[in-house]
């Protein structure tokens, strides 16, 4: 009795936290439909027609762009120094191991705010014609902790022994993290890139503070975009990246997923 | 194959005794087993053998030549990890190749011998299986054939049949004894497990507190245990406490209580020493009345418990101590009701006394 009452609360809970989540995204998706520049959720004519607006703004196409090519050269950048930070966090006997922990989670924790302005204030000194190199070394500190915190979860799971068996059959240090640490623990980087990824494509607050008149942001663009105007244009380019999103996730999963399947943990 | 040697081998965790100069010789093509309950340091000498641990102090040696300061990865060593450690990512002849790709083998010769290795452990159907997708005997001989393929100096396992059910350990085992004398392999295994122990091995060194106890043939091991530990481990659990009260032409007379019983002479004791006289359950016979030519102690049945081929049954002794007697169920006669008096008794021989 108690439990069937404990799992209909719970499912009840469950559905009500999807709600919240999803319900958002909906309306966006449904506003993106109008017909007229009015955010009306449920649309009063259906339309096609923001779709086509925004992808001829050519703000939201730069700035696309550049997020993209910002947000990939920064994993690029990210990716093997945070999984060589982990490993080296990963075989370290130091005493300072978990200070250093903390320490390399800090972009998580300070305020994207503060991180913008400091970086401002030391990249100051860089060239002003290199806009997009200032914007690229803030989006490896966005990538960054998540790459190291997905690595090192996924090493904490490796059984040692895979390590000492590998040793005694005549396996370098080198060699052994090449062959056998890094393609088990792939699936752990590769969910570090994603999301560091999609949080650098996505940034406003660190951003803000790097970008120039050539290079801007889609965040950025949107965002400025809709100082001036409310129109379903920017419903329609969000429900673009949700799309984008949700598909890529999918793929990973599936992709991954069954990698993991076969790597039986 | 090679002779294995260690000398004077200490090993030490902070204020931890792990290993107390230990000097132990694996002649080459023998077969060893470090035999002991957990933490009595046999897992910590393997791995120093093995090369995955430095001794603190004392050396290894391999064929002659002192090994103490080289890596595992250097040692040309077959080890079957507790755990198996079959690489998740890797198929079956995947892994079986990895130790002679690391050594750099010619491709061509790396195929052939993983080709035998795994016909050896008759797994050459399931060579493109990834290990989760294999039962755990077969997961078993993966891990074998993966340790034999580079023609290890000396093949080093540590308990690999823990984690199987009886009947498929049973089978491993056989195998195992089969493959290590045919290929006449230098083995070491580790294990707690004094009938695996028995039964695989040509030499056992029984280890308790860092110390090897005893070395010897199994034989030798099971019947004539060296110390009050052996016997225990060995399955030799009734001890009674006594005192030498007598010598005569070719035996002792110890005193257990109000009765006297002899045993034959055991050089190690002196009259009126306190020694702890010990006796195999299997050994001990029980009547209903004193026997006249044997030693015989009187006891009450506390508990009686049913084995099958056997009955375990718990006596009270006069002197408050306990005896086991496991008695052969088709044999049995007179009463065996919890409260009944009976008489133990054994053959002089079966009996070992250890000075205190």
């Amino acid at each position: 009795m108690i439990a069937a009452i404990q799992k209909k609360a719970f499912w009840a809970w469950s559905a009500f936290l999807y709600i919240f989540i999803v319900t958002p995204l909906i309306c966006v998706i449904l506003a993106s439909f109008n017909q007229e520049s009015v955010q009306s959720v449920p649309p009063l004519q259906w339309s096609l027609r923001w779709y086509g607006e925004a992808l001829r703004n050519p703000n939201f196409v730069r700035g696309a762009l550049t997020s993209l090519v910002v947000a990939t050269v920064a994993t690029i950048i990210a990716t093997p120094i945070g999984v060589l930070g982990a490993f080296g966090l990963w075989k370290s006997k130091s005493r300072y191991k978990a200070a250093l922990d903390a320490f390399f989670a800090l972009p998580i924790v300070v305020p994207g705010l503060v991180t913008g302005i400091s970086l401002l204030i030391v990249l100051t000194a860089a060239d002003e014609s290199a806009g997009n190199v200032k914007l690229i070394c803030g989006h490896v500190l966005i990538v960054l902790p998540y790459v190291i915190r997905t690595t090192l979860a996924s090493l904490a799971q490796f059984n040692p022994s895979l390590w000492e068996a590998a040793e005694t059959l005549g396996a370098s240090p080198p060699q052994v993290l090449w062959r056998i640490v890094l393609p088990i623990i792939r699936p752990g980087i590769v969910a570090g890139m994603v999301f560091g990824f999609i949080l650098s494509f996505d940034d406003v607050n660190i951003s803000l503070f790097l970008v120039d008149a050539r290079t801007i942001t889609l965040p950025i663009s949107i965002m400025s975009y809709l100082q001036f105007s409310f129109d379903p244009s920017v419903a329609a380019i969000s429900t673009i990246l949700i799309g984008i999103t949700f598909v890529s996730t999918l793929l990973l999963e599936r992709l991954f997923g069954l990698k993991r399947l076969f790597a039986g943990g | 194959m090679a002779e294995v040697v260690l000398r004077n081998v200490v090993a030490r965790y902070e204020q931890f005794l792990a290993v107390d100069n230990v000097s132990l010789t694996i002649g080459s093509g023998e077969f060893v087993t470090l035999l002991g309950p957990s933490g009595c340091g046999k897992s910590t000498t393997l791995r120093i053998i093995a090369g995955l641990m430095k001794p603190t102090s004392g050396s290894v040696l391999f064929a002659g030549r002192d090994v103490t300061a080289a890596n595992a990865a250097d040692r040309n060593i077959g080890m079957v990890f507790q755990s198996l450690a079959l690489f998740p990512h890797m198929t079956v002849a995947e892994n079986v190749a990895f130790g002679l790709k690391m050594r750099g083998a010619a491709v061509a010769a790396i195929e052939k011998r993983v080709k035998r290795m795994l016909e050896m452990v008759r797994l050459d159907q399931l060579s493109d299986r990834y290990p989760s997708q294999m039962s755990g005997g077969q997961q078993q001989r993966v891990a074998l054939a993966r340790a034999m393929a580079v023609e290890p100096s000396i093949l080093i396992l540590d308990e690999p049949f823990g984690a199987l059910d009886r009947k498929l350990r049973e089978a491993m085992q056989v195998e195992l004894h089969l493959l290590t004398r045919e290929m006449k392999i230098t083995a070491l295994f580790v294990t707690h497990d004094q009938e695996e122990a028995l039964m695989l091995s040509d030499s056992i060194a029984v280890m308790n507190k860092g110390r090897i106890e005893q070395y010897g043939t199994p034989q030798e091991i099971y019947a004539a245990p060296a110390t009050r530990f052996v016997a225990d481990f060995m399955g030799m659990t009734n001890f009674l406490q006594g005192r030498v009260i007598g010598r005569n032409g070719n035996g002792l007379d110890i005193s257990i209580g109000e009765a006297t019983l002899r045993t034959p002479e055991f050089a190690s004791v002196s009259h009126g020493a306190d020694v702890t006289f010990a006796v195999r359950p299997e050994k001990v016979l029980l009547t209903a009345t004193e026997t006249s030519t044997k030693a015989a102690i009187e006891g009450t049945i506390r508990q009686v418990t049913y084995h099958g081929d056997a009955s375990r049954i718990v006596l009270s002794l006069k002197n408050g101590e306990t005896m086991v007697a496991l008695e052969t169920n088709d044999r049995r006669s007179g009463d065996r009701s919890v409260g009944s008096k009976v008489w133990a008794h054994w053959a002089p021989e079966d009996v070992k006394v250890f000075a205190q």
